[in-house]
């Protein structure tokens, strides 16, 4: 069904298009609060309130932009109320392998560095103002460009690019002084030399270096 | 020398997202609907689809009115009228007798001085009335938009039904369902109206007092041929405004599939002296210009593959709510929350069993009765949570499958239900139904 003709159905007061819309549209909006906050204990309200958020202002959409998208800044904008609201730090559980699938054996090395590698980052990024986290997270993990990132967060999209920027050098320098978090953000080919090296034990040596690497 | 820091690959692919599980999800989208509908202030759409369709919709109802005009059987059809093109929606104001006026997917009957402005959004149809009464009879719509009767700030949201709606003197609505089940919606309510139930502002939902005259007789007929009892209003060009004369009462549409109109090929349908419809082969206006009759009214029903399912989920009965001296569904409610739900130090509080039936009833009188489903669910929620093994489960859980099922939610809630039911209730009254359910595609 068209956006148009759900949205309209919902204004009537329809229930069926309620949830139709809701379907279409919470995964995305939970991957999306999921990116910018972390796996959060507060997730199951974050969604229901963005939701009823965006049904309290359904009436407000005008088609000029796509309905994902406005649901995204409606999303967006409740993301925003909860990182400022007494500057809380976020909960950040245990974190999936990023590549993987039905079967996979991931070594136990591996799965421990994603899950420490994201705590550590979303720790960086609760020291960065609402603004700047969403900037970054938008931008670097959920993957939209800086003009998306710019649209959604209602900023200019040089304030947009500078607020990603110095995100990028907040964890940057937190990253050289934690071989940890240095070797989560490093690319794969560094992430699978550190797991041969786990395999035969000599992680630690490894580690040992970036710590060395970061005395000189 | 401190080496500077290397630059962070790209975040995307690092941080996978952990998905919610069903139940919790469930739960959201439970609580954000229903309080979206229970919160939502104004329940039309919005005005700028109304109108943009309003012009397109109502050059199909002038047609369709210009061909109701014509009487006559077979070959062209002379209607002494202008051509209009409306830039406005349809006006149909009724005169000393009752009309009916078919505009393709609904019949519209109404009472003497009843006035209403009928305009078609994105699909469904708006009734806008100012005062008066009318019945509807609407056909199946599919998965079109609705049909919504507006009186005052009071919405009625139909599907495929037949009801009347009152909009007195004193601004009072009355809601009557004679068949299927409609939405009345307010600002700050809603509630279901199901077939034998009446709905009034002052009252809510009560069992409705229908005579053996009910219905359509109630309104009257125009008279002994059904012609000449209603003048219609289109308004023309330059404010010339067209008078039109009803014809009688075409046949009814219990089981009629809505058609939808094609602004190009509009409906025109002519009725005769007997009451029997036809439609016209050429509509002939006064200046020698041609009507193309356009879409046909598809008259058969459509099969529909879950009638006999939906027909055997109704013959399973439910367990009578307990007795608590009182017929009333706002009273039954109020006593059986009650005894579910006792204050903290009430002495004469009840548990056990007690409860678990009273928390059944409740939500029995909610979807039975009041017509409160999303209520009713929540009921059923918290009797699950409460009294996973009580002696109410298995009534509770046809429940809770009944209002799924019968809200046509096949795969997401009926079949689970299904499912559930058979689970927890393998020699339940319903559980030959339930199995047949989960074999339906």
């Amino acid at each position: 069904m068209d956006d148009v003709l759900l949205v309209d159905r919902c204004l009537t007061g329809e229930p069926a298009a309620t949830r139709e819309l809701f379907r279409r549209h919470q995964r995305r909006v939970h991957a999306c609060l999921f990116r910018v906050l972390g796996s959060n204990r507060d997730m199951d309200d974050l969604l229901q309130d963005a939701f009823l958020q965006v049904f309290q202002s359904l009436r407000g959409w005008r088609a000029e932009a796509s309905l994902a998208t406005w649901v995204d800044r409606v999303a967006v904008r409740a993301a925003y109320r909860y990182l400022s609201q007494n500057g809380r730090r976020l909960q950040t559980d245990a974190i999936h392998d990023d590549d993987q699938t039905p079967g996979d054996h991931i070594p136990g090395a591996r799965r421990q560095l994603a899950r420490d590698g994201v705590r550590r980052l979303y720790a960086v990024l609760d020291d960065l103002s609402p603004a700047a986290r969403l900037a970054f997270t938008l931008h670097e993990i959920d993957g939209r460009t800086i003009t998306e990132t710019a649209a959604l967060v209602g900023s200019s999209v040089t304030a947009t690019k500078l607020r990603v920027w110095r995100a990028r050098k907040r964890i940057e320098t937190a990253a050289a002084s934690d071989p940890v978090l240095s070797l989560f953000l490093a690319p794969a080919a560094q992430i699978l030399a550190f797991e041969a090296a786990a395999v035969s034990d000599s992680a630690l040596p490894m580690l040992a270096d970036a710590d060395v690497k970061e005395d000189a | 020398m401190r080496s500077s820091p290397p630059p962070i690959p790209p975040l995307a692919k690092k941080i996978v997202v952990e998905p919610l599980d069903p139940e919790r999800l469930t739960r959201i989208e439970r609580t954000v609907v229903t309080r979206t509908l229970d919160a939502s202030p104004a329940r039309a759409p919005r005005s700028s689809w109304f109108g943009l369709a309003a012009v397109v919709g109502a050059t199909a109802l002038a047609a369709g009115v210009i061909g109701w005009l014509a009487h006559g059987r077979g070959g062209p059809v002379t209607a002494d009228l202008p051509p209009v093109a409306l830039a406005a929606p349809l006006r149909v104001h009724t005169d000393a007798a009752a009309s009916t006026l078919d505009i393709g997917d609904a019949t519209i009957t109404s009472s003497p001085a009843t006035a209403f402005v009928i305009t078609r959004p994105d699909g469904g149809v708006l009734v806008d009335m100012a005062h008066g009464r009318v019945e509807l009879e609407v056909g199946k719509r599919g998965d079109r938009a609705p049909l919504v009767v507006r009186a005052g700030d009071t919405d009625v949201v139909v599907v495929g039904t037949h009801f009347i709606v009152d909009y007195g003197d004193q601004a009072s609505r009355v809601v009557t369902v004679l068949e299927g089940r409609v939405h009345v919606v307010r600002p700050h309510d809603d509630v279901f109206v199901a077939a034998g139930q009446t709905w009034s502002e002052s009252a809510g939902v009560m069992t409705a007092e229908l005579g053996p005259g009910a219905g359509r007789a109630d309104l009257g007929r125009a008279g002994s041929d059904g012609s000449g009892a209603v003048i219609g209003e289109i308004p023309g060009r330059g404010g010339d405004a067209m008078r039109i004369a009803i014809g009688p009462t075409p046949r009814v549409l219990h089981d009629r599939v809505a058609a939808i109109p094609d602004p190009t090929r509009p409906v025109v349908v002519v009725h005769h002296d007997d009451g029997s419809a036809a439609h016209a082969d050429t509509v002939i206006l006064a200046n020698g210009d041609h009507a193309s009759p356009g879409a046909k009214l598809m008259l058969d029903a459509q099969k529909d593959p879950h009638t006999a399912v939906l027909a055997a989920i109704r013959e399973v009965a439910l367990r009578a709510p307990l007795d608590v001296g009182t017929t009333d569904a706002n009273a039954q409610a109020v006593q059986y929350t009650a005894i579910a739900f006792p204050k903290a130090g009430d002495e004469n509080a009840k548990f056990g069993a007690d409860a678990s039936s009273a928390l059944y009833s409740l939500a029995f009188v909610q979807a039975m009765k009041q017509g409160r489903t999303g209520d009713a669910l929540t009921s059923i929620d918290a009797y699950l949570r409460r009294f996973g093994h009580g002696a109410d489960l298995g009534q509770v859980l046809w429940l809770k499958l009944r209002i799924h099922c019968l809200d046509r939610r096949w795969d997401t809630e009926c079949k689970p239900s299904a499912q559930q039911y058979l689970a927890k209730a393998p020699n339940g009254a319903g559980a030959h139904v339930a199995e047949l359910i989960t074999y339906q595609e």
